[in-house]
C-alpha cells in the first residue's frame, strides 16, 4: 500500500505544474540571471588590472620618466601596474574623454593629474604619484641636512625589501558574488515548502476534496502521511540535483570540491523546506493565506541570508547572531560557504545539525496538529 | 459604460498584489538612493578603504603607523579571531587587515623586520594593493630616516609630514562630467527612481491589468458579452477605456511617489524626460500585458511569467546591475529587449545637461516599435483563435 501511495502522490505532484515551477523553474532561471548579471562583475570591480593613463611631458622630468617605466614593465600582481600613453595635452583630453584613460598624469615643475572621476584606479594612480613626490621630498630633506647618507638613503627607499608579509587566511578565491548563488540554493530548497504546503493541504478534510476523499480511505494515517512526505521530498531532492547539475556544469559556478557535503547540504536544506511546507499546509486556514504566509517566511529567510543584498548576514551577525543561528536559509547558505572557505567540516556540521533539529521540530508540531482529527460533517 | 465600468473595478480590486511589487520598488528605490546620495561628484575624493589593524605592539612606532593608515582609510574595529576576519574579508566589510605583530619598533630599531608587519586581505584584490603599497612606503620613509640618524621619535614625525605632500588632483576633461556637475543634484537622486521602474510596472501591470484581461477573454463570458445589446466595438471601447483609466491611476501613484521622495529635485526638465521615457516604457509593458493575458488561460501563470519576463529583463539589460558591470555578450544580447533601450536613456539623463541626444530619441523611438510590435503579435494572436473557433 505505502509503494502504491507513493508512486501515484509522486505522480500527481508532478503534475502540478506551478509548485514544480517554484521548486525548480525559478531557482534555475534566478541562477541564470545572477550568471548572466554577476558573471563579470568580480573581475571587474575586486581584481586588479592595468590602469590606462595618459602622461603628457611639458618640461623633461628624467627621474619620473625612469619611475614610470619602472612600473609600467614591472609585474606586480600578473599585470604592469600602469599602461601608460605618452601623448600631448590635446590627445590626452581626447583620450580621458573616450574613457579611454582613467588619468592624465601632467608632468611639469610640480606633478599633478587629472581624472574624469573619482574612483579606485585613479585613486591608485594619486598614491603612486604621492609616492613619487613624498620620495623626492624626503630625499631632498635628508640630503640637506646630511648629504653623506645619500647613497645609504638611495639603497633604502629603491630597496626591494618589504616590509609587510602577505597572509593567507584561506585558499578560497573570495569571491563575494557566490554568497548570491549559496543563498540562492537556500531559496531552492525552502521553496520545496511549496511540495509540503500542497501535501499537508490535500490531506485537510475540512479544507481540499482531496483531503475528504483521503480520510474515507482505508489506509492507516502514519502510512499515508509517511508516502505522502517522501513523495514530496523525493521531488524536492530530485529538483534540487537538476539545479546542481545546472550550476556546476553548465554555469561552472564554485561550490567547492566537496560534492558529498554540497549534497547533504542540499538534502538537509530540502528537509526544512519539505517540513516547513507542510507546517503551514497543517495550519488551519485557507489556501491563499498558506500560501501567503509560506512566502513571506521563505523569501524573508532567504533575504536574510543574503539573497538580495549579500552582506546582510555580516551585518546581523553583529546585532543580532541569534537570527543567524535559527534561520534555515542563512545555515543551508553558510554551510556552503564554509564548505568553500574553511578547511574544517566543524562550523558545517553545527548548521547541518541545526537544520535536522529545526526540520524534526516542524515535522513535531505539524503531526500534533493534525493526528486525531475526527469531523461530525464534511 | 457598464464594461468600462466593470473592467475598472476589476482593475482596482486587483489592486493589492501590484501594490506588493510597489512596495519593493520604493524600499530598493530609497535603499539604493540613500546609499548613493553622498557620492561627491564635483570634486576628486581619494578611495578610502575599511582597514582593521591589530596593534599587538603598542609603541610609538605601531600607533603612528595606524594614524598614518587612519589618515588615508577608515579604521574599522575588528575582533582577534582569524574566523571572523576571513568572514569580513569575504564579505568586503574590511578590505584589508594589518596585524603588528609584538616587537614590531624594537625590530626596525635593530634593523630585524621579518615577520613583524602581517597583512590579510581578499585574493587579487585592487583595494589592498592600494594599502599594502602606501603602508610599504610609510615604512620605507620611517626606515630611511632612522637610517639617516634620526631618532624613532624624529622618524615618525619626519614620515608623517612628508605623508602630507599630495600632487594636486583636478577633475577635468571629460565633458560629460561638467554637464554632470550642472545638472547632477536633481538628476542623481531620481535616476534611481526610474532605472528600477522597468521591473515594477511590468510585474504590476500583468498581474493587475492581466489578470483582469484573463478573466475577459474567457470564452463564456465573451459569449455572454456577445449576446448582449452591447456591440463589439462597444465592448472593445469599454475595455481600451479602462485600461486607460488604469495606466493614467498608475502614472499619478507613481508622479505621488516620486514628489514625496524627491520634493527637492523633482520639479526639473530631466524629470520630465524620465517621465516621458517611462511612459514609453508603460506602452511597451502594456502591450507584453495584453500579449501574455492571450498566451495564458491560468491566472496562477501570471506570477510565473511575471517574474520570468521582469527578473530576466532587469538582469539582463542593467536595471539592477549597472550596464558597465555586465559582460559584453549579455550587453549585445540585451539590445534585443525594450528595457535595454530604456535604460539607455535613463544612462544618458544621468548626465543630463539640458538637451536630449539623438541617439536618447532613437531609443525612444525603439521602445514605441517594440510596444507596437508586440501589440501587432497580440491582434495575430487573437486573430489566429477566432479563426481557430470559427472552423471548430
Amino acid at each position: 500500500m505505502f509503494g502504491h501511495l507513493y508512486k501515484y502522490r509522486l505522480k500527481s505532484l508532478l503534475r502540478m505544474k506551478e509548485d514544480v515551477f517554484w521548486c525548480l523553474g525559478f531557482p534555475i532561471i534566478l541562477c541564470t540571471c545572477f550568471f548572466a548579471a554577476f558573471s563579470g562583475i568580480s573581475d571587474k570591480t575586486n581584481n586588479f588590472h592595468s590602469i590606462p593613463v595618459a602622461v603628457v611631458y611639458e618640461k623633461e622630468n628624467a627621474i619620473f620618466k625612469a619611475t614610470i617605466n619602472a612600473v609600467s614593465k614591472s609585474d606586480t600582481q600578473g599585470e604592469e601596474f600602469l599602461n601608460v600613453t605618452e601623448t600631448d595635452s590635446a590627445s590626452a583630453k581626447a583620450l580621458l574623454n573616450d574613457d579611454k584613460v582613467d588619468a592624465i598624469i601632467y608632468v611639469d615643475d610640480d606633478i599633478s593629474m587629472a581624472v574624469a572621476a573619482s574612483g579606485l584606479n585613479q585613486t591608485a594612480v594619486q598614491s603612486f604619484l604621492n609616492e613619487f613626490e613624498q620620495k623626492s621630498a624626503l630625499i631632498s630633506d635628508i640630503i640637506k641636512e646630511n648629504p653623506d647618507k645619500l647613497v645609504s638613503l638611495i639603497g633604502n627607499i629603491f630597496s626591494s625589501r618589504t616590509y609587510i608579509s602577505e597572509q593567507k587566511l584561506t585558499d578560497s578565491p573570495m569571491d563575494e558574488m557566490s554568497v548570491y548563488y549559496f543563498s540562492l540554493i537556500g531559496m531552492a530548497a525552502l521553496f520545496g515548502g511549496f511540495l509540503g504546503c500542497s501535501v499537508a493541504r490535500q490531506m485537510q478534510p475540512n479544507i481540499t476534496p482531496e483531503g475528504m476523499r483521503k480520510s474515507t480511505a482505508p489506509v492507516k494515517r502514519h502510512t499515508m502521511i509517511a508516502a505522502e512526505f517522501l513523495a514530496a521530498y523525493t521531488l524536492q531532492l530530485i529538483s534540487m540535483a537538476i539545479l546542481l547539475f545546472y550550476m556546476i556544469c553548465v554555469l561552472r559556478i564554485n561550490l567547492g570540491n566537496e560534492a558529498g557535503y554540497v549534497a547533504l547540504t542540499c538534502a538537509a536544506g530540502s528537509l526544512v523546506g519539505i517540513a516547513s511546507g507542510i507546517f503551514v499546509g497543517s495550519l488551519p486556514i485557507k489556501e491563499g493565506m498558506q500560501i501567503a504566509i509560506f512566502l513571506v517566511y521563505s523569501l524573508g529567510s532567504s533575504f536574510l541570508s543574503g539573497l538580495m543584498v549579500h552582506p546582510i548576514k555580516i551585518w546581523i551577525e553583529k546585532s543580532m547572531p541569534i537570527i543567524n543561528r535559527i534561520n534555515p536559509a542563512t545555515l543551508i547558505q553558510d554551510s556552503l560557504y564554509s564548505l568553500v572557505i574553511y578547511n574544517t567540516h566543524e562550523r558545517f556540521f553545527t548548521n547541518i545539525i541545526t537544520l535536522a533539529v529545526i526540520s524534526v521540530i516542524l515535522c513535531t508540531l505539524s503531526y500534533l496538529m493534525t493526528r486525531r482529527k475526527s469531523y461530525a460533517n464534511l | 459604460m457598464q464594461i468600462y465600468k466593470t473592467f475598472l473595478k476589476m482593475l482596482i480590486r486587483n489592486m493589492p498584489s501590484g501594490m506588493l511589487y510597489l512596495g519593493i520598488f520604493i524600499s530598493i528605490a530609497i535603499v539604493v538612493a540613500n546609499n548613493n546620495q553622498n557620492n561627491d561628484i564635483s570634486s576628486f575624493t581619494s578611495s578610502r578603504a575599511d582597514v582593521a589593524v591589530i596593534d599587538n605592539d603598542n609603541t610609538e612606532l605601531s600607533e603612528a603607523l595606524k594614524d598614518y593608515i587612519g589618515s588615508c582609510h577608515n579604521i574599522v574595529n575588528i575582533s582577534d579571531d582569524k574566523e571572523k576576519w576571513t568572514d569580513e574579508l569575504f564579505y568586503r566589510t574590511v578590505d584589508y587587515i594589518l596585524v603588528i605583530n609584538k616587537g614590531f619598533e624594537d625590530g626596525v630599531t635593530g634593523r630585524s623586520y621579518a615577520d613583524k608587519l602581517e597583512s590579510y586581505s581578499a585574493p587579487d584584490s585592487n583595494t589592498s594593493y592600494i594599502v599594502q603599497s602606501q603602508a610599504e612606503s610609510y615604512m620605507q620613509n620611517v626606515c630611511a630616516c632612522l637610517d639617516s640618524g634620526y631618532s624613532m621619535e624624529e622618524s615618525c614625525k619626519k614620515a608623517a609630514d612628508i605623508a602630507q605632500i599630495q600632487v594636486n588632483v583636478t577633475l577635468s576633461g571629460a565633458d560629460k562630467n561638467e554637464d554632470v556637475s550642472d545638472a547632477m543634484p536633481a538628476v542623481n537622486t531620481i535616476s534611481y527612481f526610474f532605472t528600477f521602474f522597468p521591473y515594477v510596472i511590468l510585474c504590476l501591470l500583468i498581474n493587475t491589468l492581466g489578470s483582469t484581461l484573463i478573466v475577459w477573454n474567457k470564452p463564456e463570458l465573451k459569449a455572454r458579452t456577445a449576446v448582449s445589446g452591447t456591440s463589439f466595438a462597444a465592448r472593445n471601447a469599454g475595455i481600451v477605456g479602462a485600461m486607460f483609466t488604469f495606466s493614467c491611476i498608475i502614472i499619478m501613484i507613481f508622479t505621488v511617489v516620486c514628489v514625496v521622495m524627491y520634493k527637492d529635485d523633482f520639479f526639473t526638465k530631466a524629470t520630465l524626460y524620465f517621465g516621458l521615457n517611462a511612459l514609453c516604457y508603460m506602452l511597451v509593458s502594456l502591450s507584453v500585458t495584453f500579449l501574455i493575458a492571450q498566451l495564458s488561460k491560468k491566472l496562477s501563470a501570471l506570477s510565473i511569467w511575471s517574474n520570468i519576463i521582469g527578473l530576466s529583463t532587469s538582469f539582463l539589460c542593467g536595471v539592477f546591475v549597472t550596464r558597465d558591470l555586465l559582460p559584453d555578450k549579455v550587453v549585445a544580447f540585451s539590445k534585443c529587449l525594450p528595457t535595454y533601450w530604456y535604460i539607455n536613456v535613463t544612462e544618458e539623463l544621468k548626465y543630463y545637461n539640458g538637451s536630449l541626444s539623438s541617439n536618447s530619441w532613437i531609443s525612444i523611438g525603439i521602445q514605441l516599435l517594440f510596444a507596437a510590435a508586440i501589440m501587432v503579435i497580440s491582434l495575430v494572436v487573437i486573430k489566429n483563435r477566432q479563426r481557430k473557433q470559427e472552423m471548430a
